[in-house]
């Protein structure tokens, strides 16, 4: 499987290489080293019972737009 | 001006090199991989395994000649200056007790290898010492730097978490015991804290840290924060510890090593001279603006969630190195930008950008 | 529901890109991303929504995608986006699940398990467990690793404590006794075997490797007298019966080493990489002689002690998986952290055809002693 290529046409998908600053859907900064490591942990790892204290904490903090990322 | 009564001693953190052929005399600093290169003439090269700290400065003149006395003194003089040579009692001397100095030996070297002296080596030690810690989470993080803060020496340490060692934490926690299994990790901790080093004083506070937390009445005397506690968000628990810390002027050091970001190297918040949190916040927000994934169709992924353990000790090494740098030398740390670097399990780089302050921050801006 | 469900891994994030029919795949325990274009909007639905389907479950509600859902499910489970819903079970139940998740997003969820078995059921030998040998044993233990062989001759000194993973009521006990006692408190059942006395020749480690011939993996973290002398007493045994080895870094006068893993006769061993290193600092220091020093009095530091574990702790477990989608890195290279700026740099090295160990020449002269 490794060494099979998808297509679109045949596979219905197909991999996509990224270089940095290519793709307009994701903003990376200048000083980025293209490994993503601006992302945060917030919706990626968080589950469902994060959301009960969530609304407290941005509250709480009165982040300017809601929604604290980090 | 260098008595003559002086034992100059050469320092064992350093590689001497000589080039008999072209005069040179190369010094490798062990520790840091710096050298220094001299043009050196003959009977001063003669005089270099003589420094021994037995002999005095007065005893090396004897052993070249009357003539080179000014320039032997001059040499020795320089090489004092540079960390080469040393007082060869500058251990003895060292005020601190017998039982610390031989339990702390070898970082002590390792000071004296990095610092340009024997007062360096104390000061730095001596700020370890006395320095009071307040250290937040002591999960898979926290309890390496528990264990590294002890180990290096610190000696005032609180310690807060609300949460019970489960079976699960073997995977990661420093020390882990199945003896300590549901006891709450501050107990347990406590116990691990002070069966590491007897004459720390540890203190255990078992309570969250939530949007109802005094951190004034916890706080008051710590000099320095650590920030392991990553429930349930460590944005909100950097962010509430960063803005007490600016208003207090207190160090914060937020770790890395949670959840997306297993192995970060962390931050040093000092203050009005580095981002704080709120910067941090601001910097994300802009730049993850486009970036939103998808609502997880997984509600409950606690135990989905992958973690390891050597990436928990890099995150927890890496804030301990960071805490070290900043009390040898501030201004050479400030000097560097901040920002956030992430070791990469994949390829062992490590990727790391710039954060600077955010100039509208309504926390820090001066 | 059956065994052949799949659902989205929880540490996996979809996330939409600016086109459309791009669709980025975050894992964020690795931090690694996929991009993929998908020919048909509904795909991304599926994916990000699948919890408790198998595929013919999807076949069945989405019959027109039939032919994609056959290629496109079981390349996502082999990239590791997906997982079967059965081995999430068995993951979350096991007191290692940190650790299983992490290895999933390398190793296909069909697969894991047994990977993971690999690790447990594997034999290390480590010689010296002081400032760094302490960590890497505890660490492994805590990854699952049962069988362990562990050699030193030493005592806990106050000294150490600065350093090794010891505590104050360690002092005067025997370093391995209070390492075997330590991975047992972690609950699980191990096979521990203590050696007490000094490695002093090949010959020791030859007789450690004959009376225990399934060793897997060799880590060398004594550096008494010095690193070179006991990698060479360590490593030659190593290389004549094929056992992976790794030189833990961490060493007294070079704290920020990184150590090299060696594969015998797969890449550069010691000897090669030593040639290559006398190579790199011929310019450096020809016709240059070190000031000879007794009795120094070297530094070392807990941050780097850590550091250097964590790096031969990522080796060790690569090496353990026996996973060709987690070999080693640290092959035909070593490396430098800097202590004052937080960096990594690296050199790489050759496997060498005149190499006095495993050069092509000596092989053929060579009697190779194979483990049973």
């Amino acid at each position: 499987m490794k060494s099979e290529k998808f297509t679109i046409q045949e596979h219905g998908f197909e991999e996509v290489k990224i270089e940095k600053g290519m793709v307009n859907g994701m903003a990376y900064t200048g000083d980025c080293s293209g490994g993503r490591s601006d992302c945060c942990t917030r919706t990626c790892s968080r589950d469902g019972n994060f959301a009960a204290s969530e609304e407290g904490w941005e509250k709480f903090l009165k982040v300017e737009g809601g929604q604290v990322q980090y | 001006m260098i008595e003559l009564s002086f034992k100059p001693y050469l320092r064992d953190g350093i590689d001497v090199y000589i080039n008999d052929k072209d005069k040179t005399v190369i010094f490798v600093f062990l520790s840091t991989r710096e050298r220094i290169q001299l043009n050196v003439d003959d009977y001063l090269v003669l005089l270099l395994p003589e420094m021994d700290g037995k002999n005095t400065i007065k005893d090396l003149i004897s052993l070249s000649s009357k003539e080179s006395q000014k320039n032997i003194i001059s040499f020795i003089t320089y090489l004092v200056g540079k960390g080469v040579l040393t007082d060869s009692d500058w251990f003895d001397k060292l005020k601190f007790s017998n039982e610390y100095k031989e339990r702390l030996k070898k970082q002590i070297y390792f000071l004296m290898d990095v610092t340009s002296s024997a007062e360096e080596a104390y000061r730095v030690q001596n700020k370890i010492k006395n320095t009071s810690i307040a250290l937040w989470g002591v999960g898979a993080v926290g309890s390496w730097v528990l264990i590294e803060l002890l180990q290096m020496g610190f000696e005032r340490i609180n310690i807060f978490d609300f949460d019970k060692v489960s079976e699960s934490d073997v995977s990661r926690h420093g020390f882990f015991s199945k003896e300590y299994i549901d006891i709450p990790k501050v107990e347990a901790y406590q116990n691990i804290g002070n069966k590491i080093n007897p004459s720390a004083s540890i203190t255990s506070i078992e309570i969250p840290l939530n949007t109802e937390t005094n951190l004034d009445s916890y706080l008051n005397d710590t000099e320095l924060v650590i920030n392991s506690a990553d429930e349930p968000y460590i944005g909100y628990t950097s962010i509430s510890l960063s803005r007490y810390c600016i208003k207090n002027n207190k160090l914060l050091f937020v770790t890395g090593g949670f959840d997306a970001h297993l192995a970060s190297l962390g931050e040093m918040i000092v203050p009005f001279k580095t981002p704080c949190s709120d910067c941090y916040n601001s910097y994300f927000k802009e730049s993850l603006k486009d970036w939103k994934p998808v609502k997880h169709v997984i509600t409950n992924r606690d135990k989905g969630i992958g973690g390891l353990i050597s990436l928990n000790i890099f995150s927890a090494s890496t804030a301990m190195l960071s805490i070290l740098q900043y009390f040898i030398s501030p201004s050479v740390f400030l000097s560097r930008s901040s920002g956030r670097g992430e070791f990469k399990f994949d390829d062992y780089s490590i990727d790391s950008f710039t954060v600077k302050k955010d100039p509208n921050c309504e926390v820090c801006r001066e | 529901m059956n065994n052949n469900s799949l659902r989205l891994r929880p540490s996996v994030s979809v996330i939409p890109t600016s086109d459309a029919k791009i669709w980025e795949f975050f894992q964020s325990n690795t931090r690694r991303m996929k991009h993929i274009r998908l020919a048909d909007a509904q795909l991304a639905q599926i994916i990000f929504s699948l919890n408790n389907d198998s595929i013919s479950d999807l076949i069945i509600k989405f019959p027109h995608l039939e032919k994609t859902i056959n290629t496109l499910i079981p390349v996502l489970v082999e990239w590791c986006m997906i997982e079967y819903v059965s081995v999430a079970n068995h993951i979350e139940a096991s007191r290692y699940y940190r650790f299983l998740n992490f290895l999933a997003d390398y190793i296909p969820s069909n697969k894991v398990l047994g990977i993971f078995n690999n690790i447990e059921q594997s034999t290390v030998l480590i010689v010296g467990v002081g400032g760094v040998g302490s960590w890497i044993a505890t660490s492994l233990a805590q990854s699952g690793v049962k069988n362990f062989i562990i050699c030193d001759p030493d005592v806990v000194k106050p000294h150490n404590l600065n350093r090794s993973l010891f505590k104050s009521d360690d002092v005067g006990k025997l370093k391995t006794q209070v390492i075997h006692r330590n991975i047992e408190l972690l609950g699980d059942n191990y096979n521990i075997i203590e050696v007490n006395h000094l490695i002093e020749s090949s010959k020791h480690i030859t007789e450690i490797l004959n009376r225990n011939p399934n060793i897997d993996l060799v880590i060398n973290s004594s550096d008494y007298p010095d690193v070179d002398t006991t990698s060479k007493i360590i490593f030659k045994p190593c290389m004549e019966r094929n056992i992976p080895h790794i030189i833990a870094g961490g060493y007294n006068l070079h704290l920020s080493l990184i150590g090299a893993t060696i594969i015998p006769n797969e890449t550069a061993c010691f000897k090669c990489i030593e040639k290559g290193l006398e190579e790199q600092q011929e310019e450096d220091f020809s016709s240059i002689r070190k000031l000879q020093r007794k009795k120094r009095n070297i530094g070392n530091l807990s941050p780097l002690a850590g550091i250097s574990a964590s790096f031969t702790i990522n080796e060790a477990l690569r090496v353990l998986s026996k996973s060709e989608k987690l070999k080693p890195i640290m092959v035909n290279r070593r490396g430098e952290f800097n202590f004052l700026t937080s960096e990594v740099a690296f050199s790489d090295f050759e496997k060498r055809s005149d190499c006095a160990w495993c050069g092509i020449e000596q092989r053929h002269n060579k009697k190779i002693q194979r483990t049973v």
